[in-house]
Formats: C-alpha cells, structure tokens, sequence
C-alpha cells in the first residue's frame, strides 16, 4: 500500500476530492470522498476565486473526515478551453548508426520535439510523444535498438493559459494545500476509463462535462489528438431554460429526470408536468420540445467534435469506436446519438480497476478525479528519488502513464 | 426613387429633427412617436403622434406592447405617410417603448405600401439600463425580421467621444447626429452619379447576407492629405470600436464619393489603406460615386458585418407575439412589465452565461441555444390549472 493520494476536481458542476491509495494487485482503492456544488466556475475556468475556493474546502473537509485522512498535498485535474495541443516534430541523427538507437538518441529528439515557442502566455502541461520516424519509416512506437541515420519524433504539445491554471492552483493554495502537479482534465479521464486494448484499436474518448467537452484520441496505441470546446450540459440547461422560460433548477431537474438526446415522434403528444413550488406555480411542456432542445444542442457538440476528428482524417483509425464519459453520458439516449452522428459503436466509459467507495467509481461522472490518482501514482513511482521543483512542475511529460 | 425618412420614437425623432434642419432641401421627412412633445420646426418635417385616443399623447412609458397596441389603432395615418414611397429609411431609437414596440408595425406598413425598408437603429448607452438594452434587442430581432436591411449603431462606443463631464443631453445629441450624418452619407452614396455602382440591390443583398450585426461610418476628408485624413478617420472612429471591428469583419463596403478630381490612386490608396487594417479573408466590395459640385473632397462611408454579434439573426416575430398576447390577454394575464421580462428568448447574455467570454466557434456563439440558430419552433412552459 501506498501513501495516500489526494485528487481534486473543481469542474463546473461540481468540485469532488478524493483520495485513493494503491493495492497489491494494482487497482486503486478509494478511502475517501467529498463532493460539492460547484460555484464559482464556468466553462471549466473559475470565475470566482473566493467562491471556488470555499467549494474545495467543503469538498475537501468530506474527504477527509470519510478517509479519516488529513490531506496536505493535493494533485489538480485542470480544464477550460485555454487548454490546446500543438504537434511539433523533432529530429536527431542517431549517434552510433552501427550499434543502433540508443536511449540517449531517445532523450535527445525528446528533448528537442518538446522545444517549442508557445506563446508568451502560455504555460506547458504535458508533452506527449506520439509516434517515431526513422530514416523516414513513420509510426514506429518503440525504436531503441532499431539502426538508422536519423530518428524523428511527433510531440504533441499540451498547453494552457498560465492565469487561468494559476487561479486554479491558487483555489488550493489559499487553502492551505502543496499542490504537488496538475493534469489535463481529458487526458486524466482517458487514464480512468480506456482499457489498452481500447488504445491500440484507436479509441476516442468524449468527456461530456457540464461547462466543457473533452475528447482524447488515440490512435495505434499513441494519443493522436486532444481538444476542448468550452461548450457542456450547462448549455443544455440554459438551452431548456430559455426555450421554456423556466428557472435554471427547473430546468436542469427537467433535463435529469425526463431528458432524452434522442427525439422521438411520439414524444410531442406527451406533456410533462413541473410541479409547484415556491415562488413558481406548476407547469407543464411539451416532452418533443425538451427532446428537440436537447437533442439539438448535443448534436452540435458531438458535430463540433466530429469536424475536429475529421480535420485530422483520424475517424478511419477508431477500430474502438466512441467512449462516451462524465457527468453528460448519464443522458438518456446519448449513445445512441453519437452512434448516429459519428456512424461508429458507442459506449459509456467507466473507470476501471478501482475499488473503494462505490459511488466514487462506479459511475461516469467522476472519470477526471480517479484518473487524476492514477496520474500521480504512476509519476510519484517514475520519479521516486527525484526532487521536484514548482517551476517543473509543469514540464513533465506524459509518457507511459496513460 | 422616391424616398422617405421616418423617425420613430423619441430618439429616432430627435434625429429626423437634427436631420431636417441639416438638409432643408432633402427628402420628404416624417416624426412617428406616441408622445405628443416632438414639435414640427422644420417645414418638411411632418410629425405623427400616433394612438392619441389611447395615449393621450403622453407617450408610452417605455412599454412595447402598449406602444404597439396604440398605433395600431391608426393604422390608416400610417398607411397614408407610406403611399407612393420606393424606399422608406427608418431612423429607430432601439429601448424604450416606442421605437422597440411600434417599428415593426411601420415597416410591415411600408412593405405592404410596396416600398423597401432600411432601418438604422440605435442601440441604447449601457448606461440606460438591462431592461431597456433588452427591450432593445427584442425590437431589433423583430425588425431583422421584415425590414430588407438593418444598420446597428452602439451608443456606448460613442461614448468614447464624449468626455466624462459632458452633459447627458449631449450624449445623446451626439448619437443622433452621428445617425443623421450617416443616413444622409447613405442616401448621397445611393444617389450619386456611380463611377463603380453600388445601388441599394448590392445594399440589400449585403444586409441579408450579414445575418449579424451590421455597422456603420463615415470619415470625410478635403484638401491636401484627404486621404490620410480619410483613412485616420475611419480608424479611430469610435462607431467602429477604433476599427477594431473592422479587423473582425466577415465583410464590407467601401464607398467612396469624390469630386471630378477623383482619381484611381486615390481610390487605390482608400480601399488598400482599409484593407490593410481590416480582416484579410473579408469580402470587400467598392462603391465609386462622383458629386460634380465637390473639388478635392472625399466622403468615404463603411459597412462592415460584425461578427460575434449578440443577436444572431433569429427570426423572431416577438413583437407581433406580444401584439396577440395583449388581444387575448384576460383578467388573469400577467402585468405588462412582467410580460416584457419574461418573453420567450430571453437574451443570451443573460443566465447562465452572463459576463463569461462566449463560445464562439467558426462564427457562431454557442453560448446562443442551439435551438434558437437551427430555427426549431418551441413553445414556453404552459401555467397548469389546478
């Protein structure tokens, strides 16, 4: 058994913090949760720090009382549009072609592809080796050992906007809290849900926020691409808030309980009631209109994130199909629209080899926070022995954690 | 052409006024307002107070519907100002109750007399208030609607111009005469002896195409270094958020009025110097005019669609929903302030999404529902009888 590990979330729906260790047999077991509304947030960016940050005690101060833990040191999951990933290739001639690539010609066209000018304002998360090229045979996966002149590599760039990842950082430090690294929000679910298998069949995972959508794709086993539209359920309740002229608690019990991505004729001759309550007298809508809205709204984002995977001509590559996750694939119907929109197999995706308290895991909802334990389980072991300081906190790399 | 310029309401009135005076021997010219205050000095300024027997002539008290419901009592005055136009330019202050609530009616009017309709209209200083800015953007969903074109004027980037202390009243005078100037810039680009034609067809499908948000403005330049004057004017104009929009603009048009002296380089220089600042992948299209009585001098007007625009073409006939609402309205209907609050498409900026950066993505702000953009009739949360 490890120390324990503590996550934190602070999404726009909700901040969770959870706190996991590993066992024997590898799989994470969670000893504790805290879970609170989150205020404060949009679109995955905190908007109000004060707020943001009373929402991570609440959810902190449940997590340790149910862990009977005291969390000091916390790893962040963070989100938001501002994430992006850039491609940049790096090339080195091997240095001793006769005995073949060696592992310090890894290291260098490592270090190379991950020099890239980012913009002045942008902070490096994560750099992702894609896949090898050797005197131009491409999507090598592994090449030590390998003889060649020259050895190329496909990084790909994860990056974000340093203020807005220093607001969440600092959410956790005014509290207190040693923030030991932070992760991508997408990248992190990949890690809870997709199974290797998955990977090497091409997969590509769709994290259906509240403020945003995530997608992780992989593709012969590497992560082909990644992005983030800031676009989520939140739309969803707005959508039916607007549409029906209905408070926004209205409007998301609506889309909980009588919600469905997918439009059905028969829906417009039924009527669903609102029931009274203070301030409000019931009401009733139309079930084909709360249908339409819904539907209308999620195929856009299944679009959006079609053309990006289009754009890349990466569609071809998921043998795995679509891995749907987070809190929007509990929506009644919304694999069956991806199948529609995407024209391959769709299936929720929920986190694997964990144990522990149930509701922590058994649902796709907090795929971000659980993947986040994996994510600083496999680092802590990778750079056991090593300090590290704050400044290269974000420097890291990716590589064989996920 | 025969054309008509009709002010609406108080703001729209105040400028046909400012108008009337500043070319007495313009077109025919009319004042439609609910409050009786607008006064006729002018000679060719004829003024309309509509729906006096319900009114009193005491305006509307900033209520659409009631602003509606008042004229549409004199519809047949109204038909009258609008027989034998061609073009009717409408001159709309966008907030209270008379502008936002009647201008619909007009241009349906103005239609049925078989003219084509351009609105500019200006949208209220923040200053004035959520209510009024969303009474606004109602007024100009519905107007987007019927009328073949919509020009939009922001106030609050006039403000730029207006320094701190300067009065209230001053703002607003600004505004107008800002408004003025540029419909009468319009009416000279339309009129002028075309060297490159571009008559209100080209004016009309290019309003239709921008779904969006269209903009305006005018620099003016004479003597030696016109152009560079010319061009400095347009880039610091305030109308155009110190030419910023311009750098946004999915598309524009550059016209420009000059003397007999006009010469190609000169336009070369104007259109290359607008371009240089503007958006690269825009669609530009270029109107050359000749005044003959103007030596060494050039008008140059722009209208460039705005993109992220807040009210994205939804084709909403709100104003016309509120006229039944008000027929069929009995004793247990909802009071009138309330019924403006609450109407069916609340805008975007409200809610959920309210002070966040939007989500805009290959020009369309996705914070805006979807169902909205695609068109998809919904119909609101019907009170249940218990």
């Amino acid at each position: 058994m490890s120390a324990p590990i503590a996550a934190i979330e602070i999404g726009t729906s909700k901040v969770c913090a959870l706190v996991g260790e590993t066992r024997e047999d590898g799989n994470i077991m969670i000893t504790g949760m805290g879970n609170c509304p989150s205020l404060g947030v949009r679109k995955g960016v905190i908007v109000d720090l004060e707020k943001a940050a009373g929402c991570v005690q609440t959810a902190l101060q449940e997590a340790e009382n149910s862990g009977t833990v005291e969390i000091r040191q916390v790893y962040l999951v963070v989100n938001g549009d501002h994430i992006r990933a850039s491609a940049n290739q790096g090339s080195v001639p091997v240095f001793d072609p006769e005995r073949g690539i060696s592992e310090d010609d890894i290291n260098d066209v490592m270090d190379i592809a991950r020099a890239i000018n980012l913009p002045h304002d942008a902070e490096l998360l994560h750099s992702i080796p894609q896949t090898y090229e050797v005197d131009g045979q491409t999507r090598i996966i592994n090449p030590q050992g390998m003889h060649g002149a020259k050895l190329s590599l496909d990084m790909l760039i994860i990056h974000g906007t340093r203020n807005i990842l220093n607001n969440t950082i600092k959410a956790a430090r005014n509290l207190g809290l040693e923030v030991l690294d932070v992760a991508s929000s997408g990248l992190c679910s990949a890690l809870a849900t997709l199974t290797p298998e998955q990977k090497e069949c091409g997969v590509a995972l769709i994290d259906l926020g509240a403020g945003t959508t995530n997608f992780v794709v992989y593709a012969d086993d590497a992560i082909a691409a990644t992005g983030c539209v800031a676009v989520g359920g939140d739309h969803i309740v707005n959508d039916i808030s607007q549409g029906f002229t209905i408070s926004l608690r209205r409007a998301e019990a609506l889309k909980h309980e009588s919600g469905s991505a997918i439009a059905n004729p028969a829906d417009r001759f039924r009527r669903i009631t609102i029931p009274e309550e203070v301030g409000f007298p019931a009401c009733s809508v139309s079930a084909g209109d709360l249908n339409a809205i819904i539907n209308a709204r999620m195929e856009e984002i299944f679009l959006l994130i079609k053309s990006q995977l289009d754009k890349k001509s990466l569609l071809p590559e998921l043998g795995a199909g679509i891995v749907l996750t987070g809190g929007g694939a509990h929506l009644k119907g919304v694999e069956a629209l991806g199948e529609q929109v995407f024209g391959l197999s769709c299936s929720i995706g929920k986190p694997r080899y964990f144990s522990g308290i149930a509701t922590a895991h058994e649902g796709p909802e907090f795929s971000a926070p659980l993947g986040m334990i994996r994510y600083a389980i496999r680092s802590a072991a990778k750079n056991s022995g090593k300090t590290k300081s704050w400044s290269r906190m974000f420097k890291r790399w990716f590589m064989g954690e996920i | 052409m025969k054309l008509l310029i009709v002010g609406v309401g108080n703001g729209g009135c105040n400028t046909v006024q400012t108008m009337a005076r500043l070319w007495p021997d313009g077109p025919k010219m009319a004042a439609v307002n609910t409050d009786q205050r607008a006064r006729s000095e002018p000679v060719n300024l004829e003024v309309i107070t509509v729906g006096e027997k319900i009114l009193k002539g005491m305006g509307s008290s900033g209520d659409p519907r009631l602003a509606l419901h008042a004229a549409e009592s004199d519809i047949p005055r109204l038909r009258n100002l609008f027989e034998g136009a061609t073009l009717v330019i409408f001159a709309v202050g966008l907030g209270g109750g008379t502008g936002s609530g009647i201008t619909p009616l007009l241009v349906e009017e103005a239609k049925k007399a078989g003219a084509l309709t351009l609105c500019f209209v200006m949208f209220p200083f923040d200053f004035e208030g959520g209510r009024r800015r969303e009474q606004a953007e109602r007024g100009l969903q519905a107007i987007r609607d019927l009328a073949d074109g919509v020009v939009c004027m922001h106030n609050q980037r006039l403000s730029a111009l207006v320094d701190d202390k300067a009065n209230v009243q001053d703002a607003f005078r600004k505004a107008e005469t800002a408004l003025a100037g540029g419909i009468r810039e319009f009416w000279r680009v339309l009129n002028s002896s075309p060297i490159i034609n571009f008559d209100f067809a080209d004016l009309r499908a290019f309003l239709q195409k921008s779904s969006g948000n269209c903009i305006f403005c005018c620099a003016e330049g004479s003597g030696e270094g016109r152009i560079e004057t010319v061009l400095e004017g347009i880039k610091k104009n305030a109308l155009l958020n110190n030419g910023r929009s311009l750098a946004d603009a999915d598309s524009f048009v550059i016209c420009i009025i000059g003397g007999p002296d006009l010469s190609i380089s000169d336009i070369e220089n104007i259109v290359n110097g607008i371009t240089a600042f503007g958006n690269r992948d825009a669609h530009t299209m270029t109107g050359v005019g000749c005044e003959p009585a103007w030596n060494q001098t050039i008008h140059v007007t722009i209208l460039a669609a705005e993109k992220n625009s807040v009210a994205q073409g939804a084709p909403i006939r709100q104003m016309q929903q509120h006229a039944s609402d008000h027929e069929d309205a009995d004793s247990s209907a909802p009071p009138s302030s309330d019924m403006v609050q609450t109407g069916l498409f609340d805008v975007v900026d409200q809610g959920r999404f309210k002070g966040v950066t939007p989500t805009i993505i290959d020009g369309n702000n996705l914070d805006i529902p979807t169902f909205i953009r695609r068109r998809i009739h919904v119909q609101k949360a019907k009170i249940a009888n218990i």
